[in-house]
C-alpha cells in the first residue's frame, strides 16, 4: 500500500520535533487529475478524492489552497468539506462572478515558532475561460495587492501558496516583496530546490505524492534569506538573514505505513472497486 | 627519549580566536524564532503514489 500511509507515518514523526514546531501546507490540485472529470470515471474520482482528502485530514492538513483542477467536480464538492477552523479551503481569486467576493477563505492565519503568519492562495486564472459560470478566477494582480495591503503591518511572515506556474510566480516575488514564501502548485517541475527572487523564496514538490518538502527555517523577520546555518552579518549593522535548510523526502516503498491511513484508503480503494464492478455488470 | 612537554598556551589560543563569532552565531540563534514547513502540491487524487 502506497504514498499516502507513508507520508502519514513520516508527518507524524516529523512534527514531534521540538526544535522546530511544524505547519503542515498542503498546495493545491490535490483532488483530481485534470480540470474536468471523464463522463466515465466521475464517481469513482469523487470517491479517491475523497479518501485523499480524509487522509490528508487525518494527517495534520488544515488547510489546502486551491487550484485548478480541485474544481473539476464543481463548487459544491469543495464546499461540502469547507468546515473552518478544523478544516479551510483557501483563494483569494476565486469569487462570486456577481459580487466579486471570495468565494472560499481568502487569509488564513496561523502561528508556527511563535511567528505570525498569513497564508494566502492563488488559483491559476488562465486555466479557465472567460465564460460566465458559478465562479470567476480573476488575475493575481487584480486580486493580490489589496489583500497585502490588508495584512502586512499585522503578521510577521506571508505564505502563499500559488496555482500560478513559476514565471508568474517570480513576477508576483518581484512586485511583492512583502511575500517571505511561495510554494507553488499545478505546473509540474518535479522537486524545485528553493530559489530567492527579491525577498521571496520559492520551492515545490514532485507531484503525484511521491515526495515531502522539509523546510526548516530560522525566522529573523521579513527581508533577506541565506541557506543553512545561522550567518550573522559580521561587523554589519543589518538585521541577520532568516536561513533556512530544504530537504525533499522520497515516500518509498519500504518506509513504515501508518495504519489508520493504510485502512482509510483500503476502504477508498473497496468503495472504488464495488462502483466499478456494479458499472460493468 | 624523554618527551617534551608542549606548553598548553597554543592549545588554547585557537578557541580563543574562535569565541567572538561563537557569540555572534548564538546571539543569532537567541533572535531566531523556528518553524518547520512540511509542504507538498499536485497530489492529484493519487492513493497509492510512492517516490
Amino acid at each position: 500500500m502506497g504514498g499516502l500511509s507513508k507520508k502519514s507515518f513520516l508527518i507524524k514523526s516529523l512534527v514531534n520535533d521540538p526544535q522546530y514546531p511544524a505547519l503542515v501546507v498542503t498546495g493545491g490540485n490535490l483532488l483530481f487529475k485534470m480540470d474536468q472529470l471523464e463522463p466515465g470515471t466521475a464517481e469513482t474520482s469523487k470517491i479517491a478524492a475523497d479518501g485523499v482528502l480524509q487522509a490528508n485530514q487525518k494527517m495534520g492538513a488544515t488547510f489546502v489552497g486551491i487550484g485548478a483542477r480541485d474544481l473539476a467536480a464543481g463548487l459544491a464538492f469543495l464546499r461540502q468539506s469547507q468546515k473552518p477552523p478544523a478544516f479551510t479551503w483557501l483563494s483569494l481569486n476565486l469569487v462570486d462572478p456577481a459580487s466579486h467576493q471570495p468565494l472560499f477563505t481568502p487569509i488564513l492565519h496561523r502561528q508556527a515558532g511563535g511567528v505570525k503568519i498569513a497564508i494566502l492562495a492563488l488559483t491559476d486564472h488562465t486555466a479557465f475561460p472567460n465564460e460566465p459560470g458559478e465562479f470567476q478566477v480573476v488575475d493575481w494582480r487584480s486580486a493580490l495587492p489589496e489583500a497585502l495591503a490588508r495584512i502586512e503591518k499585522d503578521v510577521a511572515c506571508v505564505l502563499l501558496l500559488s496555482n500560478y506556474a513559476l514565471s508568474e510566480n517570480m513576477e508576483i516575488a518581484r512586485k511583492h516583496s512583502s511575500i517571505d514564501l511561495i510554494l507553488q502548485a499545478g505546473h509540474a517541475i518535479g522537486n524545485m530546490t528553493p530559489t530567492v527572487v527579491n525577498k521571496t523564496l520559492i520551492a515545490q514538490t514532485e507531484i503525484r505524492g511521491k515526495y515531502l518538502g522539509v523546510m526548516d527555517i530560522d525566522w529573523n523577520g521579513h527581508g533577506k534569506w541565506s541557506e543553512g546555518a545561522l550567518s550573522p552579518q559580521v561587523g554589519e549593522k543589518d538585521q541577520p538573514a532568516s536561513t533556512y535548510a530544504n530537504r525533499f523526502i522520497a515516500l518509498k516503498q519500504s518506509l513504515v505505513s501508518d495504519p489508520e491511513i493504510e485502512a482509510l484508503v483500503r476502504q477508498t480503494q473497496r468503495s472504488i472497486d464495488k462502483l466499478q464492478h456494479g458499472q460493468t455488470r | 627519549m624523554e618527551k617534551k612537554h608542549q606548553p598548553s598556551r597554543p592549545l588554547i589560543l585557537p578557541f580563543l580566536l574562535m569565541l567572538p563569532i561563537l557569540v555572534l552565531l548564538a546571539g543569532a540563534t537567541a533572535n531566531a524564532a523556528a518553524f518547520r514547513l512540511i509542504y507538498a502540491n499536485d497530489n492529484l487524487g493519487e492513493l497509492d503514489g510512492c517516490g
